[in-house]
């Protein structure tokens, strides 16, 4: 690896060290809410919001991994999210070279 | 700024989702063509980046939060078609592993974070790019990028309780109306999470910069 890949690699690294730190934000994103905090706010669950069934049950819904304590769960995420991502790249950069 | 599954209604996700398929095509493309053995892990670590900065949610005054995106960095240095990909990437894998973003209204969010970021981004930086301090053009263009893609959410969201309401008089779909969403969504950016991405901006292309301007010195390739 270069040693600029090295220094990109290292700086991703720290983030996903530090990304715990948002789990610092208790509340949602605004309008990102559960259909519990929807109802404690208007007193009804509007009937898409309450009947919509995602297109796939998420693996590791809001980055949080069953029973296990949400900050190893985040690092977890994190490096799952990231690996993903270059994992997807590479395989772009391979057709890419396949069709060269 | 990930809008769920059930909040939109399908007459706002399916023409989105119609406009964003030729999008995303041309915006792969212009990725293929834009990576190389050179550019591989400066745009591979940005996108991921972009993935990791998103779990940085940032409390603000009201009990919600938020948090940059990473578009305009992608943006700047790749040009606005390559951002808008990787970061409709990262909102991809955040929707099918991590239900962050619903995957029936994905259109729409890429629409938003990826694609009106990007290009926002890309313009203002163009604009400003050589007249101010580098410093000053990146954070406007960040800032810039992050509060169009919340007007774009602030409005997909705002006009939903007019878009379907039940027997007894209540929204089908996202319960606020535009008066609501626009001071809400696009307020929240113009204050916080736009100084956020603007400093996420700033901050890594002046490490980016430091890192080229190096490998120049030495004669390699970032």
């Amino acid at each position: 690896m270069s040693r600029n890949g090295k220094y990109l690699l290292a700086f991703i690294l720290v983030l996903i060290a530090l990304s715990p730190l948002g789990l610092i934000a208790e509340g949602p994103a605004w309008g990102e809410w559960s259909m519990e905090e929807i109802r404690s706010m208007i007193g009804y669950v509007p009937q898409s919001i309450e009947s919509t069934k995602p297109l796939i049950e998420a693996v590791i819904p809001d980055y949080e991994i069953g029973g296990m304590n949400p900050l190893i769960s985040t690092w977890i995420s994190a490096l799952i999210g990231a690996g993903l991502v270059f994992a997807v790249m590479i395989g772009i950069k391979k057709s890419v070279k396949r069709a060269r | 700024m990930h809008i769920p599954d059930g909040f939109l209604s399908p007459s706002t996700y399916l023409p989105a989702t119609v406009a964003a398929i030729p999008l995303l095509i041309v915006a792969w493309k212009k990725t293929k063509e834009a990576i190389s053995d050179e550019s591989f892990a400066l745009l591979s670590s940005l996108t991921a980046f972009s993935f990791v900065i998103m779990m940085f949610n940032i409390p603000i005054p009201g009990g919600t939060s938020g948090h940059a995106i990473g578009a305009a960095i992608l943006a700047i240095l790749f040009g606005p078609w390559v951002a808008a990909f990787c970061v409709s990437l990262t909102l991809f894998i955040q929707a099918l592993v991590f239900g962050d973003g619903g995957l029936s209204v994905f259109a729409i969010n890429s629409l938003a974070m990826g694609f009106v970021a990007s290009f926002s981004a890309y313009y203002v930086h163009k604009l400003l790019a050589n007249r101010v301090n580098n410093s000053i053009v990146w954070f406007i263009a960040g800032w810039s990028g992050i509060v169009a893609a919340s007007v774009i959410v602030a409005v997909a969201l705002g006009i939903q309780p007019l878009l379907g309401v039940d027997t007894s008089g209540h929204p089908i779909y996202f319960p606020f109306g535009l008066n609501i969403t626009i001071p809400a969504i696009v307020g929240s950016h113009v204050l916080f999470f736009g100084t956020a991405e603007g400093i996420a901006t700033m901050l890594v292309m002046g490490f980016v910069e430091k890192i080229k301007e190096k490998n120049a010195v030495a004669g390699g390739a970032v």
